[in-house]
């Protein structure tokens, strides 16, 4: 019990980077109705980009920085997805997105696993990374998950501020309340539609990013990281961006206590459980509004 | 006046959506063999009422009461749409909603089913409604190309395989012809010769006075007042409430 | 009346001869064998197709009710005393139907995607719950049936491949006899009507959960079954295959590309996607990381859906519509000249 401080303090941190993954769920839901369960396949796209980098460029630094050009690429990475394959599902009923997505979900895993192979890859960051961290009423609070938890937090300010005070932010929080009434008012739904979705790639390959000095990469590492987001989605109520940030959050907590006082190998099942149980007592999520039935 | 035996009835029910209170002390009753009109202007809560006694939705408070063939009462609460569908409450919607994959027969074939021990009743049964509501000729057409009235005529067709007691039709003049009206109403009398007590609910008020010998005006979610159509259509407040809507077309 | 089955689907008789004579007329066992596993993958996207394709719930986790009757067997003959899979295959089906019930009744309160989502979470737990289970399930390196030595049709080992391929071959047959039935009879008419609107078909009196539960519940029993027959055919299971997320994907996909909702589609499915992914497995193991195969599926999965979504057999349907009209149009000119 005295290991309660240390498992909030982790499930928090961590739930801080989920929250990146399931803010960009949320958001694509949100405008265009699709659940994308490729989610954490982008985040494993950009941990593996964290990689590449390593990889191709060694020598010890901290990855952090790689935001701008990761974030970069996912943009672009999700603009031409989307244009290519996602933007033709919108609308079309729920079994076309789900397979598309888990169509891509699978092929971007085994891509993953082409060009890097199997086996689980080893980011070199510096020691006083990897090991560093201080104390606060004692508890231990490590440097990577602190950072990646600080960006995290900026990331999702930012996003917010891009949602309220941005012309192209209202464009998206207008269509995903109600896209017909978004379009009359001369809103473009498409742009709408693929900042959406760009954005929600670019935060789970930002949140790769971050995780990557957290997290041993290896192409399946994804499929975690969708239920984590979807999880977080549904908990905060869908299409409600601070919602799935609390959802992320809990989820964090969640994962933290399991491994801690029950087992690692089970946190995945509690985490499903804890879903489970919000779909079938408050579908609506714990402060959604708005319908789980499209 | 038919019999004096009540089949449903509605005493105190309220039903709240968020802040809006859609429906208010609402009381009336329903008599066994009548075709009662239900009108009012528009959102009154006249579908609302169907919702609440098909159980759609769940009243906040107050009685629905089902009286049953052999008298006794059934308080409708929480019982769910499938269940009170087979205590024989049926209703259409407003707009029609036939299973469009599958044909207009088999639209009717797959409730009959539930109703009927055997296939072969089923079948018999189900070729019986297609004839009485006049649908044999595009028996075997799939839904998707329907004109309206007959979609209408197809809500209908499967409600009466469900052996209805009562059976509340929403609106389901709404678009057609009045040639086509004309033919829908011989069809609600046929259909109510048959024993079935029908809840009109409409807005074409020329069609609710040739139909019903007794309607209740709701207003703003109560019961306002009810009557024969030609004295009702006549009372100030009636006629203040749709405010010279519908009534120059009585 | 079997010469109107036949002529409706005059593709079927030959198929039926070609496989019932085919490892006599090629003694290439690996194409048996890669058939064998067509039609296990055949019947278990007929069942995903009961609640998938009739009900429209696209469910992630076959895998799951697979397992359970792989397991099921597996355990009752190694730990319980040899019993036979045809006796412990009951079992497993009825603990697969106990399952279909826990998993199905929360989870089909919730539509469309969410039910998706809550197959998925389930599947999860359960396959968490199996690999942590050490001590009873083996943990994550499974169990195995162990060295097993004659010909036995009550214990399901034989000599050669064989035997199974015609065990596979009768299955698939009866599974698609199984799809058939429902899909003449209430059950698939409720389904589908609850599938064109659950309102509409509540207030007729349709009460959907449990026609969908019923589905799933026959659904998941002919995934176990199946489980049992693989399970004794290769001779052990790994949960790591046999229940994870890829194996529901894959049991899926049979019968979405094949065509959802239809009684060929999901062997069209498999005749498709099985060989594809062993091919690529055997030859094109060697480039980059391997998965090539997985890969080149998921981009098919892209593919179907953007394409063609009523799945490969809308191809075949709509060859059939346009020989239809090109008859009817030559016997108007026949007609007109």
């Amino acid at each position: 019990m005295s290991q309660l401080p240390q498992v909030i303090v982790n499930g928090l941190l961590t739930g801080g980077v989920y929250a990146l993954v399931a803010v960009g769920i949320t958001m694509i839901h949100g405008v265009m109705k699709i659940v994308n369960f490729a989610q954490g396949d982008f985040l494993a796209i950009g941990m593996y980009l964290a990689y590449a980098k390593y990889y191709l460029f060694p020598g010890e630094a901290y990855p952090y920085w790689l935001f701008v050009p990761v974030g970069a690429a996912m943009y672009l990475i999700g603009c031409i997805i989307f244009q290519t394959s996602v933007r033709r599902v919108i609308g079309k009923g729920d079994s076309n997105y789900i397979l598309l997505t888990i169509g891509l979900s699978y092929f971007i895993q085994n891509v993953i696993q082409l060009i890097f192979g199997a086996d689980f890859k080893n980011i070199t960051v510096p020691d006083t990374l990897r090991y560093g961290s201080f104390h606060f009423i004692g508890t231990v609070f490590t440097l990577p998950r602190m950072i990646a938890f600080l960006f995290a937090t900026v990331f999702v300010f930012f996003l917010n501020w891009f949602l309220s005070k941005t012309d192209i932010g209202r464009a998206m929080r207008a269509t995903s309340e109600n896209r017909v009434i978004a379009e009359s008012l001369g809103i473009k739904s498409h742009q709408a539609y693929i900042t959406a979705f760009a954005l929600g790639t670019m935060f789970a390959g930002i949140a790769g990013l971050m995780l990557s000095p957290l997290v041993l990469p290896f192409p399946k590492v994804g499929a975690q990281f969708s239920i984590i987001a979807m999880s977080a989605m549904v908990l905060g109520g869908l299409g409600n961006i601070k919602g799935a940030m609390v959802g992320a959050l809990i989820i964090g907590l969640v994962e933290s206590a399991t491994s801690t006082f029950i087992s690692v190998n089970l946190a995945q099942a509690a985490i499903c459980f804890v879903l489970m149980l919000v779909l079938i007592f408050k579908p609506y999520g714990i402060f959604g509004k708005k319908a789980r039935t499209a | 006046m038919s019999t004096s035996k009540k089949i449903m009835e509605l005493k105190g029910v309220h039903k709240s959506f968020g802040g809006v209170h859609a429906i208010n002390d609402l009381c009336f009753s329903i008599y066994e063999g009548e075709i009662l009109g239900l009108i009012g202007p528009n959102g009154c809560g006249k579908s609302t009422s169907v919702n609440l006694m098909s159980g759609v939705y769940m009243q906040d408070k107050g009685d629905i009461i089902y009286y049953r063939e052999d008298g006794s009462e059934e308080f409708l609460k929480k019982q769910t749409v499938p269940t009170r569908a087979h205590m024989r409450i049926g209703r259409t919607f407003q707009t029609p909603k036939p299973f469009t994959d599958l044909t207009v027969y088999e639209n009717i074939y797959t409730i009959a089913m539930l109703y009927n021990k055997s296939m072969k009743q089923a079948k018999n049964e189900a070729v019986e409604i297609t004839e009485f509501m006049q649908l044999s000729d595009i028996a075997h057409e799939k839904c998707t190309k329907l004109p309206i009235e007959k979609r209408k005529w197809l809500d209908m067709a499967r409600v009466l395989a469900q052996k209805p007691r009562i059976l509340m039709l929403d609106e389901c003049l709404a678009g057609l012809t009045p040639s086509e009206m004309e033919e829908s109403l011989e069809i609600v009398r046929r259909i109510n010769r048959t024993g079935v007590t029908v809840l009109f609910i409409e807005h074409v008020m020329s069609a609710v006075t040739k139909l019903c010998k007794r309607v209740v005006v709701m207003e703003e979610g109560r019961f306002m007042t009810e009557g024969i159509p030609e004295e009702v259509m006549k009372k100030p407040e009636v006629i203040k409430a749709y405010l010279g809507e519908d009534y120059q077309n009585a | 009346m079997v010469v109107k089955f036949v002529k409706k689907y005059p593709l079927l008789l030959p198929f039926i001869l070609v496989a019932i004579f085919l490892p006599w007329l090629s003694p290439n066992q690996y194409i048996t064998r890669v058939l064998m596993e067509v039609f296990f993958f055949a019947a278990m996207g007929n069942a995903w197709n009961i609640i998938g394709g009739f009900g429209r719930q696209t469910s992630w986790a076959s895998a799951t009710f697979f397992s359970v009757g792989a397991y099921t067997s597996i355990l009752m003959f190694t730990r319980y005393g040899g019993i036979s899979p045809w006796i412990s295959a009951i079992l497993g089906m009825g603990l697969a139907a106990l399952l279909a019930v826990i998993i199905g009744l929360p989870c089909f309160r919730l539509r469309g995607v969410f039910f998706s989502i809550a197959t998925i979470a389930c599947a999860t737990i359960f396959r968490q719950f199996l690999i942590y289970f050490e001590s009873f399930t083996g943990g994550s390196l499974g169990i195995t049936l162990g060295v097993r030595i004659g010909d036995s049709i009550w214990n399901l080992n034989f000599l050669s491949d064989i035997p199974f391929y015609y065990i596979a071959l009768i299955w698939m047959l009866i599974s698609v006899g199984i799809v058939f039935f429902i899909e003449r009879n209430k059950l698939g008419y409720y389904l589908r009507a609850i599938c064109e609107d659950q309102d509409a078909a509540e207030s007729l009196g349709i009460r959907s959960s449990h026609v969908k539960l019923k589905a799933f519940i026959i659904s998941c029993m002919m995934l176990a079954f199946t489980g049992t027959l693989y399970a004794f055919k290769v001779g052990f299971i790994d949960p790591n295959v046999v229940a994870s997320h890829d194996m529901s994907i894959r049991i899926g996909i049979v019968a979405i590309l094949g065509g959802m909702g239809t009684k060929w589609g999901p062997v069209i499915g498999a005749l498709i996607s099985v060989p594809l992914l062993e091919l690529s497995n055997a030859y094109l193991q060697n480039i980059g990381g391997g998965g090539l195969g997985w890969a080149v599926y998921g981009l098919i999965i892209i593919l179907v859906v953007l394409f063609r979504p009523n799945g490969l057999i809308s191809i075949w349907d709509d060859i059939m519509v346009r020989i239809k009209a090109k008859k009817a149009r030559q016997i108007d000119k026949g007609g007109a000249a």
